[in-house]
């Protein structure tokens, strides 16, 4: 299974927010005036032997959608996008996955920080903090205007690459410049994480590394696969057929289902 | 036939002390499909639910007790079709009535619904809440008369043939 970095620099932040040739530090100095960026996390770098290298400041992904909004002058939204990330970046699961890869954060490529989070032994942190970046982007529907799709590179033959979305059968062209940019080294199998966003009348597209992990191989906590009641590995429900089914009914909905018609609380 | 006040019902997200409770459930009468339901709520579905690796899923697995005597009457589980990436189309896994209470009916405004139903409408509410998509889907075991008639009759009620799995239908609706 194919996840978006949760963690970004203000490299990917600035792009988020604008594509004109600000400086990164005076864009980011806008965005803390508008109060649409979190403090970030300063994290020790470790050298080989665990000596301390330097530092690397980072921060939650979700400081992206905030920087978005700002573009769209959404900045209410983008406050409290702003806030969501801190709080994310306080938690223990965010600090122990910045700890464990702030080695490749400082001398690797976002490519090589995809990586590191692929690591079996940081998929129970990845999970917490992927839980909390879905929880605020549902809860504030941040991503309202945006498509993200995840993929693999599947063909490298410059100046484009070509990138095959959720099991799609048509590789996708895409610069192959631009995923270099974008710390992609446009390597056929690389995992990609695609986003699609209207904007006034424009259709931007950007590609990044994604995390992968064994969606098919997930285990449950008592370490044995995760199958769903019917055997299917949990997250594959809907075959190719399935999913075209579901595009149909998305556009046209037919209301089949009654509200519920006794008020239910949830406690959770 | 037993008919229940919803004030009497308490609808709660599972924890990890409700395990024992979990693996003493009893739901099936013999039937394959029943077996089958059984068996993933005395363990495995449980342990997907509460410990996800897979958290952009955000799986949800509901309890519903009978308020006096506390007693586990339902179990629900709910969560994201992950392959549907535009929007958060919701999968009901299960649905499944203690088998004590089977035939159990609950009040509403019009007609009494019965247990297998509230807890469907104890989903919906949750999905709503989580503001996904109004578009959800179920699997059933093409055998599996009762579930059938319930889907839909709560309005999962396009039925459509899975290619390689003959054994099982899907059931699509939206509210």
């Amino acid at each position: 299974m194919l996840l978006e970095v949760p963690i970004v620099t203000k490299r990917e932040i600035v792009r988020a927010y604008t594509s004109q040739s600000k400086t990164p530090d005076s864009a980011m100095r806008t965005l803390r005036s508008k109060q649409a960026v979190s403090e970030g996390i300063e994290a020790p770098v470790r050298a080989a032997g665990g000596r301390l290298g330097g530092s690397v400041h980072v921060y939650c992904a979700i400081n992206r959608d905030a920087a978005r909004a700002v573009r769209l002058k959404q900045l209410e939204l983008a406050h409290q996008l702003a806030e969501r990330a801190g709080r994310i970046e306080r938690s223990s699961a965010m600090r122990r996955l910045i700890e464990r890869v702030s080695g490749t954060l400082a001398s690797g490529t976002y490519e090589g920080l995809a990586a590191a989070l692929s690591r079996p032994d940081l998929a129970k942190d990845l999970a917490a903090v992927s839980r909390q970046i879905a929880a605020a982007r549902r809860e504030l529907q941040s991503l309202s205007q945006t498509t993200v799709m995840h993929g693999h590179v599947t063909k490298l033959d410059d100046p484009f690459a070509f990138v095959t979305l959720d099991e799609g059968k048509v590789p996708m062209p895409v610069p192959a410049q631009m995923l270099r940019d974008r710390g992609v080294a446009a390597a056929k199998g690389t995992a990609v994480t695609a986003w699609w966003e209207y904007d006034r009348g424009e259709l931007r597209l950007t590609v990044e590394p994604a995390v992968e992990i064994a969606g098919s191989d997930a285990k449950d906590s008592s370490d044995e696969p995760a199958v769903d009641l019917y055997g299917t590995p949990w997250g594959t429900v809907l075959n190719d057929d399935g999913i075209a089914y579901a595009l149909a009914r998305l556009a046209e909905p037919r209301h089949t289902i009654r509200r519920p018609r006794v008020p239910i609380t949830i406690e959770d | 036939m037993k008919t229940l006040d919803p004030a009497d019902l308490r609808v709660r997200a599972a924890r990890s002390d409700d395990l024992t409770t979990l693996a003493a459930f009893r739901c099936s009468r013999g039937e394959p499909w029943e077996d089958e339901v059984e068996q993933q709520i005395r363990g495995p579905l449980p342990r997907r639910y509460l410990w996800p690796q897979l958290p952009a899923l955000d799986p949800r697995l509901l309890l519903t007790f009978h308020r006096p005597d506390e007693r586990l009457i339902a179990v629900g589980a709910h969560h994201i079709e992950p392959r549907v990436v535009q929007v958060t189309i919701s999968y009901i896994e299960v649905i499944a009535v203690d088998l004590a209470a089977r035939g159990t009916l609950v009040e509403t405004e019009d007609q009494p619904i019965t247990l297998g139903h509230f807890m469907f409408e104890a989903l919906i509410t949750d999905m709503l809440q989580r503001k996904r998509h109004p578009v959800t889907f179920a699997r059933a075991d093409r055998r599996n008369e009762k579930s059938l008639k319930l889907c839909e009759r709560i309005g999962l009620d396009d039925v459509r043939d899975i290619p390689d799995r003959p054994d099982l239908v899907e059931l699509w609706g939206d509210v």
